[in-house]
C-alpha cells in the first residue's frame, strides 16, 4: 500500500490525532476513509501502535473494517472502510432519531460489543460520533484511539480516558473498571440518539464529571416506550457489577425489537440529514493539501580529512507534491446572496446550539424561524415581498437600536456581563486534577 | 483433544478442518476463562483440574507445535485463542518450576517457529505477542538471544508493512531491555555485530524505525550493565558522525532522541583524536544549533541541564583556525553566562572531566 494508490478527497473529520479524509483506492475503485496521524506531534508511538493492533485484530460486520496502514513521511496513513452515511452525531444535527431506528442501531452496536468484549477489548469511547452508518443502513463502531486490550493476567483498567459526558462513574471515580464501562456509555449514547444530545450537555465537561459521579443516573422521560426506558436504565446502573453484559442485553425486549427493524429506518435518517444539509446550506468541505517538504543540506560537516565528502551526504528522497483535488465546480444557479445568508444563518445556528444546548422544542422553533428568514429574504418567489420583508426587518432593527436604556435593547444586545463563575469546591478540584492527571497518564500508559 | 491434531493435518478438506479446529479452540477458551456456556453442566470449581488436564494433554501431544505451525490456516478469531492458550500455559507454575518453560526449552521448535513469525504477515501479530509473552521469562530470552535467527529481527524491523516492522521492533526491544544481565552478556559477546546492526537501523529511511531505534540505542547505552557497549560505542568517530546526522534531522523527535546519545560522546572523558576533530570542526555550528535546541522542552529541567552541560563542553573545545585567516570574536563572556547551573550535571561521566586536557590538545 502506498499514498500514490489513493485519490484523496474531502475531509470527513478531525481530532487530536489528526485528520480523516475520504478517498478512493485507485487499484480497485473502493471508497475508503484515511486517517492521517501525525507521528511527529506525539511523544510516544506506543499509543498509535496499540490502536493499529486492536483494529487489525477485529473482524466483525459491526466494526469499521481496517484495510492496512503505511507511513508517509511523519504521517501514518490508516486505511479503513468508508461509510457514506456519516456518523450518528452528524445525523443528529437534522433532529433526534425515532425509537425504531435507535433499537435497530443499539442491536447492531451490542453485537459489536459482544465481539469486542469476548476478545478482551474495551472500546472506552462509545458515543454517537463514533457510530458510523453506511448508505445501505449498516451500523459500525469506529475510532479505537483509546481502546484497550485486557490480557488474562490483568483484567481491569484504571486509566482515565474517554469523553466526559459518556464516561462511566467508576472511570471518573478512578476505580478499577472493565467491560461494563462500555455498557454505561452505550446507555448514554441511546439517550443521545433520543434527544440529540447526551445528558448534562448544558454543563462544562469538568462539572459533568462531578455530576455523573454524584447524581442519580439519567433516564428517558415518560414519552418513550417502557421497553426503551427499561433498556436505558439497565445500562445506566451506577454499580458497574449490576449492569448486564452485552450478550445479556441482546435478550432484552427493546433490543429484540430492534432486530426486526427494517434498515430503511436508518436510510430515512440519512435522507433527512441530506435534506437538512440542502436546506441549511451546510455544504462546506475542506480538501486535502499535502505538505511540501523541501530538500535540505546536512546541518553538520561530517567529513574527515581522509574520506571524500560524498560518502556521508545524506540523501533525502525528493517528494513530489500531489496536486490538491478541487471540488467540482457545479453550476450553481443560486445567487451569492443566498449562499452568504445561508452560511450566516447556519453558522449562527450551530454556534447557538453548541453554546446553549438547545432542547428539542427550542431547536425546532429556531429552525422554523431560520426557515422564515431564509424564505422571506431570498427564497420567496414574490420579489416584491422579499423587498418588503427586507425593508421591514431593517426598520425593526433600526428602531430597536435607537431606543435608549430600554430593556428590550438590552435583551437583544446584552451588555458584557461579568463572568459569573462559581469557585470549584474541593471535590471538584480533586476531580479536575485527576482528569488532567489522567490525560497525562494516558500518554504514559503503555499497556 | 487429541482429535484436533489429525484434523489440523487435513489440508485437503480445509474448510471443514478449520471449523473443527475453531470448535475445539472455543472449548479450550471456555476452560481457560472458566465462563464457557458449552460446558454449562460442569461446575465452576473443577476448573483448575481441567486446566491441569489441558496442560498435560498439550505437553504430551505436541498440539501447541501443530497449532502454531498451522496458525495461518486457522480462522482469524480462533488464532487469538491459540495465543490465549499459550500465555495461560506459560503462567502455570508448579512449586517454583514452570512446566511450560521447561517444555518450550526442550522443544525449541516452537520458539523457532515463533521467531520466524514476521515472515508470515497474516499471523505476525499473533506470533509476535506470543513470543513477547515468552520472552518475559529469562531462560527463554536467553535462549532466543543465543539463537542465530535472532539477528533476523534487525531485518524484520525494516521489512514489510508498518504493523510487521513495529511488531518486530517491539520484540527486539523487549529482548534487549527486559532482562538486563542477559542482554549485557549478549552485548559483551556480540559487540561489533550489534553496533553494526543497530547503526543500520538508526539510518533507516523509515521514520518510525529510525526514531524508535535511536531511542532504543540511547536506552541501551545508558543501562548500567551495558557499560562495555557504552564505551565501545562512544569511542568510534563513525558512530559520532551517524549520531550527528540524526541530530541534524528535520524531525524534532529524532533530534531529541539522538541528543540523548550525543551527550554521552561529549561526556566521555577520554575522547579519541578523531572524535575531537569532528567536534572541533563543527564547534560553532554545534553551539548555535544547541543554543536553539530547546524548542518544545523548556520545562524539562533534566534536559536543559544536560544541554547546558553539552554546550559548555563544546565551548571549551579549541577553535579551529581557518586558513583564510578568519577569526571569530572571543566567546568567553558567553561561556561564563552559560556555565552557571551545569556543575552538578555530568550525569554519565565516571571520572571528572578535565577540560584542560582538551584545551591543551594541539590542533594540527
Amino acid at each position: 500500500m502506498s499514498a500514490e494508490q489513493f485519490e484523496v478527497h474531502e475531509e470527513l473529520g478531525r481530532g487530536a490525532f489528526g485528520v480523516v479524509y475520504r478517498a478512493v483506492d485507485k487499484q480497485n475503485g473502493r471508497p475508503v476513509a484515511i486517517k492521517q496521524v501525525d507521528l511527529e506531534s506525539s511523544d510516544e508511538l506506543n499509543e498509535i501502535q496499540q490502536e493499529i493492533k486492536i483494529l487489525s485484530t477485529c473482524q466483525h460486520s459491526n466494526i469499521t473494517r481496517y484495510y492496512g496502514c503505511f507511513l508517509k513521511g511523519y504521517k501514518l496513513w490508516i486505511i479503513m472502510e468508508y461509510l457514506g452515511g456519516g456518523s450518528c452525531s452528524e445525523l443528529l444535527n437534522a433532529g433526534p432519531f425515532g425509537e425504531k431506528a435507535i433499537a435497530y442501531i443499539m442491536n447492531k452496536l451490542l453485537h459489536a460489543l459482544v465481539y469486542l468484549h469476548e476478545n478482551g477489548k474495551i472500546h472506552r469511547d462509545f458515543k454517537a460520533a463514533n457510530v458510523l452508518l453506511s448508505e445501505t443502513g449498516e451500523v459500525k463502531i469506529a475510532d479505537f484511539g483509546v481502546a484497550t486490550q485486557l490480557s488474562n493476567n490483568m483484567s481491569k483498567r484504571n486509566t482515565f480516558v474517554g469523553t466526559p459526558y459518556w464516561m462511566a462513574p467508576e472511570i471518573i471515580l478512578h476505580q478499577a473498571y472493565t467491560y461494563s464501562a462500555d455498557i454505561w456509555s452505550l446507555g448514554i449514547t441511546a439517550i443521545e440518539l433520543a434527544y440529540g444530545k447526551p445528558p448534562l450537555s448544558q454543563y462544562h465537561p469538568f462539572d459533568v464529571l462531578f455530576r455523573i459521579a454524584e447524581d442519580e443516573p439519567p433516564q428517558l422521560d415518560s414519552g418513550f416506550s417502557k421497553e426503551f426506558r427499561q433498556f436505558v436504565s439497565q445500562c445506566l446502573n451506577k454499580e458497574s457489577k449490576k449492569r448486564p453484559t452485552a450478550a445479556q442485553l441482546l435478550q432484552t425486549p427493546f433490543i429484540k425489537m430492534g432486530a426486526a427493524v427494517d434498515p430503511a429506518e436508518v436510510r430515512k435518517l440519512i435522507q433527512k440529514k441530506l435534506q437538512w444539509d440542502l436546506e441549511t446550506g451546510n455544504t462546506e468541505k475542506r480538501y486535502y493539501t499535502p505538505t511540501l517538504v523541501e530538500n535540505s543540506e546536512p546541518v553538520f560537516d561530517l567529513t574527515l580529512k581522509e574520506e571524500p565528502a560524498a560518502t556521508l551526504k545524506h540523501d533525502r528522497p525528493q517528494k513530489v507534491p500531489l496536486s490538491p483535488i478541487r471540488p467540482k465546480s457545479s453550476a450553481n444557479e443560486d445567487p451569492d446572496v443566498r449562499k452568504t445568508l445561508n452560511r450566516i444563518l447556519n453558522q449562527s445556528f450551530n454556534k447557538i446550539n453548541e453554546k446553549n444546548s438547545l432542547s428539542t422544542s427550542q431547536y425546532d422553533e429556531l429552525v422554523k424561524f431560520q426557515g422564515i428568514m431564509m424564505d422571506s429574504l431570498v427564497l420567496n418567489p414574490d420579489e416584491h415581498y422579499r423587498d418588503v420583508f427586507a425593508k421591514y426587518l431593517r426598520l425593526v432593527l433600526k428602531k430597536i437600536m435607537k431606543l435608549e436604556n430600554s430593556p428590550l435593547k438590552d435583551k437583544l444586545i446584552p451588555k458584557p456581563a461579568p463572568e459569573k463563575e462559581r469557585p470549584r469546591d474541593e471535590v471538584e478540584e480533586v476531580l479536575l486534577t485527576r482528569w488532567a492527571e489522567g490525560m497525562i497518564e494516558r500518554w504514559n500508559d503503555k499497556l | 483433544m487429541n482429535e484436533q491434531l489429525s484434523k489440523l493435518e487435513l489440508t485437503n478438506d480445509r474448510k471443514k478442518a478449520q471449523d473443527e479446529v475453531s470448535r475445539y479452540l472455543i472449548t479450550i477458551k471456555g476452560i481457560i476463562t472458566g465462563r464457557s456456556e458449552e460446558l454449562a453442566g460442569v461446575a465452576g470449581d473443577s476448573q483448575p483440574d481441567q486446566i491441569a488436564q489441558l496442560a498435560h494433554e498439550v505437553y504430551n501431544t505436541d498440539c501447541l507445535l501443530l497449532l502454531i505451525q498451522n496458525l495461518a490456516q486457522i480462522e482469524f478469531d480462533a488464532r487469538k485463542i491459540v495465543g490465549l492458550l499459550f500465555s495461560s500455559l506459560l503462567k502455570r507454575k508448579i512449586v517454583n518450576r514452570s512446566p511450560t518453560i521447561d517444555y518450550l526449552l526442550q522443544k525449541p521448535q516452537i520458539l523457532i517457529l515463533l521467531m520466524h513469525g514476521p515472515e508470515n504477515p497474516e499471523i505476525s501479530i499473533n506470533t509476535g505477542s506470543m513470543l513477547r509473552e515468552a520472552v518475559r521469562y529469562e531462560q527463554i530470552a536467553k535462549y532466543i538471544l543465543a539463537d542465530s535467527s535472532f539477528w533476523k529481527y534487525f531485518d524484520y524491523c525494516e521489512y514489510g508493512s508498518f504493523e510487521i516492522s513495529t511488531e518486530a521492533f517491539l520484540t527486539l526491544s523487549d529482548l534487549l531491555t527486559t532482562h538486563k544481565l542477559v542482554a549485557s552478556d549478549f552485548f559483551n559477546r556480540n559487540l561489533e555485530k550489534f553496533i553494526e546492526r543497530i547503526n543500520k537501523l538508526i539510518m533507516s529511511p523509515n521514520y518510525v524505525t529510525k526514531r524508535q531505534s535511536v531511542k532504543l540505542l540511547s536506552q541501551l547505552i545508558l543501562d548500567k550493565p551495558n557499560y562495555n557497549l557504552m564505551t565501545t560505542y562512544v569511542n568510534s568517530a563513525h558512530n559520532l558522525k551517524l549520531i550527528m546526522i540524526l541530530l541534524g534531522d528535520k524531525s524534532k523527535n529524532i533530534q531529541y532522541e539522538s541528543f540523548n546519545v550525543f551527550k554521552i560522546f561529549i561526556a566521555n572523558p577520554r575522547k579519541s583524536k578523531s572524535i575531537v576533530d569532528i567536534l572541533t570542526k563543527n564547534r560553532d555550528r554545534l553551539l548555535s544549533f544547541l543554543r536553539e535546541f530547546t524548542n518544545d522542552r523548556k520545562d524539562d529541567d533534566l534536559f536543559l541541564v544536560e544541554r547546558n552541560f553539552v554546550i559548555e563542553q563544546i565551548e571549551s573545545l579549541p577553535k579551529l583556525v581557518q586558513l583564510q585567516g578568519f577569526h571569530e570574536k572571543d566567546s568567553s563572556a558567553e561561556h561564563q553566562s552559560m556555565s552557571g547551573e551545569t556543575k552538578a550535571t555530568a550525569p554519565i561521566t565516571k571520572s571528572n572531566y578535565n577540560s584542560s586536557k582538551i584545551l591543551s590538545y594541539s590542533q594540527q
